[in-house]
């Protein structure tokens, strides 16, 4: 930005504190007639206490070229008028700025205005925050033959829109969704039968999942101690397919340890320090409803 | 004249495909024992694991032996039924590579190295209480690395202390899974020592 640049800007802060003044003055440099000439003359007088000639007026302000910068006791008047001590503070302060508009007299109402912006965007993002919260809707899971409520931590839910699965938050035992006309969502869980279904807005009613008998039955071998091992025994040969492949995930992801179903059936029969530290992830049955696949993560 | 230069030109031939002979034995063997050497090292910890990878296994391993002992305890136990005795003698088995392993006779006061069998034998229906911690793994061989914990035996008196050392396997084993074999990395326990 160069100094006649700086001086066009001038030129706009002189003609915006005229308008001040005159507010009717809607106009521009162009349109500023012989009577707002005497009127800014008279206005630099009572301001600045300095005299500026009609002709100046007309050669520097109202002439459309910028070829010249004026004289700099003539800016430092101008700069004065528009609130700055002279031309050189203006100067600094349109460059470093690059501002155009008058600052220093607006300084208390720029400050007025940002924190009035400021809370007005707290209210606004208040109000938004409101109304998100207004229009979430919350649906319980349930056990479809307990009725009871399925745990948090067994259950993996997402919304699919567009082909696109997002994850879900599940706080205690709810699924919290945005409450849309209808939102399609799928239900995963190692323990019971994957659901999709198609949720509206006004929708209460608890979504329930049909449990995977051989599954549950697994979970509860997990926590069981070792009252009872033949009975376990026995029932794991049951539910457990000879082809059994059980995959132990270990921490952050950086190894797997495979176990077969005579390992794995070891584990749950005495039980031991390992099978605490064991989280089921997922779980695949074959065509004989088999347990066949097992997905473990490693605390 | 000519008779005599058909049995040179036949010895000739002869020598020659001895030589050949020789000479493919010999990049045969070298070859063989150049694969060996490859897949030797293929199946080295380092060139198949990051370090944070083998601190994972590392970790795991220490499981394996929180398990073991967990089964000790269980087995000395006067009130463990015969038949779930033999269940546990199985899963401690089972944890170990070899089960004719070497052990430290915890319960003498010498600490001298125990097959794990006769172990077991000097354990049973005594109420030994075994519980290991501070558990730190040592820098990693070819195929298994060095474990170093505390182990705590108590038997209705004042616990005693030991540091030991256990070698824990770790190698590339072909699994079955029912119809399926499949090449899968194991852990094992090995030999336990005093340090």
């Amino acid at each position: 930005m160069n100094p006649l640049d700086v001086f066009f800007l001038l030129k706009n802060d002189v003609l915006l504190t005229y308008q001040k003044q005159y507010p009717y003055f809607e106009g521009t440099w162009k349109t500023f007639s012989s009577q707002d000439i005497q009127n800014l003359i008279d206005l630099i007088a009572v301001q600045v206490k300095q005299r500026v000639s009609e002709k100046w007026i007309y050669t520097h302000l109202k002439s459309e070229t910028k070829d010249k910068l004026p004289r700099k006791d003539m800016l430092d008047i101008l700069s004065q008028f528009v609130g700055f001590s002279g031309w050189d503070e203006y100067y600094f302060k349109a460059k470093q700025n690059n501002i155009g508009a008058i600052t220093k007299p607006r300084n208390n109402n720029a400050k007025v205005v940002f924190v009035a912006g400021i809370i007005l965007l707290l209210l606004v993002l208040f109000s938004y925050q409101m109304l998100k919260k207004e229009e979430m809707q919350t649906i319980e899971v349930k056990n479809a033959f307990t009725e009871k409520q399925i745990n948090g931590d067994e259950v993996k839910a997402v919304v699919i829109e567009n082909n696109i699965e997002s994850p879900v938050e599940i706080i205690d035992s709810k699924i919290q969704i945005e409450a849309k006309d209808s939102t399609k969502i799928v239900i995963k869980s190692p323990y019971y039968k994957e659901k999709t279904i198609i949720i509206h807005k006004e929708n209460t009613i608890p979504i329930t999942l049909q449990p995977i008998d051989y599954a549950m039955m697994l979970k509860g071998f997990m926590k069981s101690d070792i009252k009872n091992w033949q009975t376990r025994k026995e029932q794991l040969q049951m539910i457990l397919s000879n082809d059994l492949e059980v995959l132990i995930m270990l921490k952050n992801d950086l190894g797997i340890e495979y176990f077969n179903k005579n390992e794995f059936s070891e584990k749950l029969i005495v039980p031991s320090v390992s099978l605490k530290k064991m989280k089921i992830i997922d779980i695949q049955c074959n065509d004989k409803n088999e347990i066949d696949f097992i997905r473990i993560l490693q605390e | 004249m000519i008779k005599m230069k058909l049995i040179l030109l036949e010895f000739y031939k002869n020598n020659m495909c001895l030589k050949s002979y020789i000479l493919i034995f010999l990049i045969a063997t070298f070859s063989m024992q150049g694969q060996n050497a490859n897949s030797s090292a293929s199946k080295s910890i380092k060139a198949n694991f990051t370090i944070a990878s083998v601190k994972a296994y590392q970790e795991s391993a220490t499981l394996k032996v929180e398990d073991f002992y967990n089964y000790l305890s269980l087995f000395s136990a006067e009130s463990t039924s015969e038949s779930l005795k033999s269940e546990i003698k199985s899963s401690i088995y089972n944890l170990f590579e070899d089960e004719n392993c070497y052990v430290i006779d915890y319960i003498s006061i010498e600490k001298n190295p125990i097959s794990l069998k006769d172990l077991l034998l000097k354990i049973e229906n005594k109420n030994y209480l075994f519980t290991v911690s501070d558990f730190e793994s040592s820098i990693v061989a070819k195929d298994f690395w060095t474990t170093q914990y505390l182990l705590t035996l108590s038997q209705n008196e004042t616990p005693t202390e030991i540091v030991l050392y256990q070698k824990i396997g770790f190698k590339p084993i072909i699994k079955t899974f029912g119809s399926s074999k499949k090449e899968v990395w194991t852990l094992f326990l090995s030999e336990v020592s005093l340090p």
